[in-house]
């Protein structure tokens, strides 16, 4: 017992736990291994999405623009890991009927909380580079003058930064059942407001005032300095900012995440859904 | 024997025969039609009594007989609509058949009166359906009716329908974001994106994007809507129901289609209050004429989709990736002279794109009449071919889904 007890063996525990939650997470919540439902979830999808905004955004301001949009819609496909999957992973347990057990669990909610999140950074990431990889294919994406370091640390960033507001998302799906709403709205916002499709220095103040409270922003402007050229020192404000309200983000998601852990345990609404 | 005693002896023998019927001495009932029948081969009452007897396919061919002879049969007439007619109709059908007294089923074989012809027992015993040479008109007019009865019979279900598809689609948030808030998204979107390029850009925004949104509901939540069937377990009873299923899908894609024009008219305002652009459509009556053969269009190429649906549960995993593709081919934001010139005749055979250009066309004042008639043609051309398309795939993977027991699955 007292083995069981030691710094190590909560460590170890923790540690088994994080893993266990992310991958069983990952892999109940979208069945991804399944080829052609990646296929169309994490390669088609993403290159349509790629293809009407850059077409869009070229029939609007010229073919010299498609670069913008290209890397734009690239890097906010780390959304679709980072809102979709986080939130469902943490809201999915509610709906499957786990939650109770969940809660009921002498588990350490942090490490219950960031794992479900862990793997969809990771995805998220894999998302992006697979944007990008479309559009060097085929809409002659230059990325000769690129760091590659640099434009790693930002995918990273990135894609963390998402899954933070991910995570706050998926404790609010706890109390609400248009979980599917929230996440399409936030997502397609996202596409407003992030900056992948429009200059936000021609929005309203207020919107530009919206653009600069959430994530992505900032990564995707990283992003499109890293390709024109920049290096990471340009980029490192940006990115630090990034981080900042990714870890913003997902603090909330975890107040929230206790908070109604406790008021669900005090009003025995743990399984209402 | 003359032609007066057979006749009076088959008046005699087919009242013998529906006296058996109403007691329930169905085979007394059968041998005495047959008497009857020999006797004269026309007389109608006789062949009331068979159809009576017989099961509901030989039910069938036994009015449509009758109705050759003598297309005017009321009785046979109504008979027939029994046959074709919804569950009661059948009840009551199955009701007589049983040799019970039926209101309907009795009314429908009493004060019978013979009629002449020429046609020989055998002959119509051994097809089993009216094959008179001398009364040629008489299958026509019964097909006539039988289509009639069908048509009234399919447009009521796609009214009761698509009725309940709206009624679930009002309190369904998913539906609430696919049809109304994405396209209002994207008309958000395209406001801020095509304001450079000046001119009828913000009609033209208006138009695509809710164009947009006619196509995602399409997608999601027609082709959804078998799923929730699926999952709610009554797609089995859907199927096995008499009215066909792509006429109950149908009246759903309708009911969605139709809803989702609503965007069009929340992009619109959402132009012109929040970006204070004057809004005009160049040809409306036109433009109306477009909207209509857009939506027809529309629903029948969701008569393509939904099969797939049911074949195969897992297809909602590919929807995602099928919304963007239209979006690009049937240029609804932006021109198709912009792609790859391979791309072109899958435009071609998308009616969302002639009907991206009939709306764009008519709403900006662009094209001459004779333009958008063609892109009219084609949306015609396009629905019907969906629609016999969608008929066929209907055929083979309900075929397909009762074979494998596969219904239920998901």
């Amino acid at each position: 017992m007292e083995a069981a007890r030691s710094p190590m063996h909560r460590l170890a525990a923790n540690i088994r736990l994080f893993y266990e939650g992310a991958y069983l997470s990952y892999v109940a919540l979208f069945t991804w291994f399944a080829p052609w439902t990646y296929l169309a979830s994490k390669i088609i999808m993403p290159l349509g999405q790629i293809l009407f905004f850059t077409y869009l955004g070229t029939y609007a301001t010229g073919p010299g623009s498609a670069d913008f949009y290209v890397i734009g819609n690239a890097v906010q496909l780390a959304a679709i890991s980072g809102v979709y999957g986080v939130t469902m992973s943490i809201g999915g347990d509610r709906w499957s009927g786990t939650l109770p057990y969940l809660f009921g669990s002498p588990a350490n909610r942090l490490t219950i909380f960031i794992g479900r999140a862990a793997i969809h950074v990771v995805d998220g990431m894999i998302g992006v580079v697979i944007g990008l990889g479309w559009g060097a294919l085929l809409l002659g994406l230059d990325m000769s003058h690129t760091d590659p370091l640099a434009l790693t640390l930002t995918i990273v960033v990135t894609a963390f930064s998402t899954s933070g507001l991910g995570l706050m998302l998926g404790s609010l799906s706890l109390i609400t059942v248009n979980v599917m709403f929230v996440n399409n709205l936030i997502y397609f916002m996202l596409l407003i407001f992030s900056g992948s499709n429009l200059d936000l220095t021609k929005l309203p103040a207020i919107m530009q005032a919206v653009s600069q409270g959430i994530p992505l922003t900032r990564g995707i402007a990283s992003a499109r300095l890293i390709i024109a050229g920049g290096s990471l020192a340009e980029v490192a404000p940006l990115l630090v900012q990034e981080v900042g309200i990714g870890l913003i983000y997902a603090l909330i998601g975890y107040a929230m995440f206790r908070w109604f852990e406790i008021q669900a345990k005090r009003r025995g609404t743990l399984d209402v859904v | 024997m003359t032609g007066d005693d057979a006749l009076s002896r088959a008046d005699a023998s087919s009242r013998n025969a529906r006296k058996a019927l109403a007691r329930g001495d169905r085979t007394n009932a059968r041998r005495a039609a047959f008497l009857a029948l020999e006797s004269d081969p026309t007389c109608e009452l006789a062949w009331l009594v068979l159809a009576a007897l017989a099961d509901p396919p030989a039910r069938r061919n036994y009015l449509e007989h009758i109705l050759a002879v003598n297309s005017k049969s009321q009785r046979a007439i109504n008979a027939l609509k029994v046959e074709t007619g919804e569950r009661r109709m059948l009840e009551r059908a199955h009701f007589v058949s049983r040799g019970n007294r039926s209101p309907d089923g009795v009314s429908a074989i009493e004060d019978t009166k013979p009629h002449k012809s020429v046609r020989t027992p055998a002959s119509i015993v051994a097809k089993g359906a009216p094959n008179g040479v001398e009364s040629s008109a008489a299958p026509i007019t019964a097909s006539f009716v039988r289509a009639k009865q069908n048509l009234v019979q399919d447009l009521r279900v796609v009214a009761t329908s698509c009725e309940m598809a709206l009624k679930h689609a009002a309190t369904d948030s998913f539906i609430i974001f696919a049809v109304f808030v994405q396209p209002l998204i994207i008309a958000l979107l395209g406001l801020y994106m095509l304001r450079e390029r000046g001119g009828d850009y913000a009609i033209f925004v208006v138009v695509g994007s809710g164009l947009t949104g006619l196509w995602s509901s399409l997608l999601f939540v027609s082709g959804g809507a078998l799923n929730q069937e699926r999952w709610s377990g009554t797609l089995e009873s859907l199927v096995g129901m008499p009215t066909s299923l792509e006429v109950i899908v149908f009246g759903k894609n309708l009911a969605y289609v139709t809803q989702s024009l609503g965007s069009m008219v929340l992009a619109y305002a959402l132009a012109s209050v929040l970006f204070g652009t004057p809004l005009r459509i160049a040809q409306p009556l036109v433009f109306l004429a477009s909207i209509v053969l857009t939506t027809v269009s529309f629903v029948c190429l969701g008569l393509l989709l939904a099969p797939m649906f049911v074949a195969n549960p897992d297809i909602r995993n590919f929807v995602n990736a099928l919304e963007y593709p239209m979006y690009i081919l049937a240029g609804f934001l932006f021109p198709i002279a912009l792609l790859p010139g391979w791309t072109t005749p899958l435009s071609y055979v998308l009616a969302p794109y002639w009907a991206a250009e009939a709306l764009h066309a008519a709403s900006t004042g662009t094209a001459a009449l004779s333009n958008i008639a063609l892109d009219w043609g084609m949306l015609l051309v396009l629905g019907a071919a969906y629609v016999l398309i969608g008929r066929w795939l209907f055929r083979v993977f309900l075929r397909k889904a009762r074979q494998d027991a596969t219904l239920d699955f998901f």
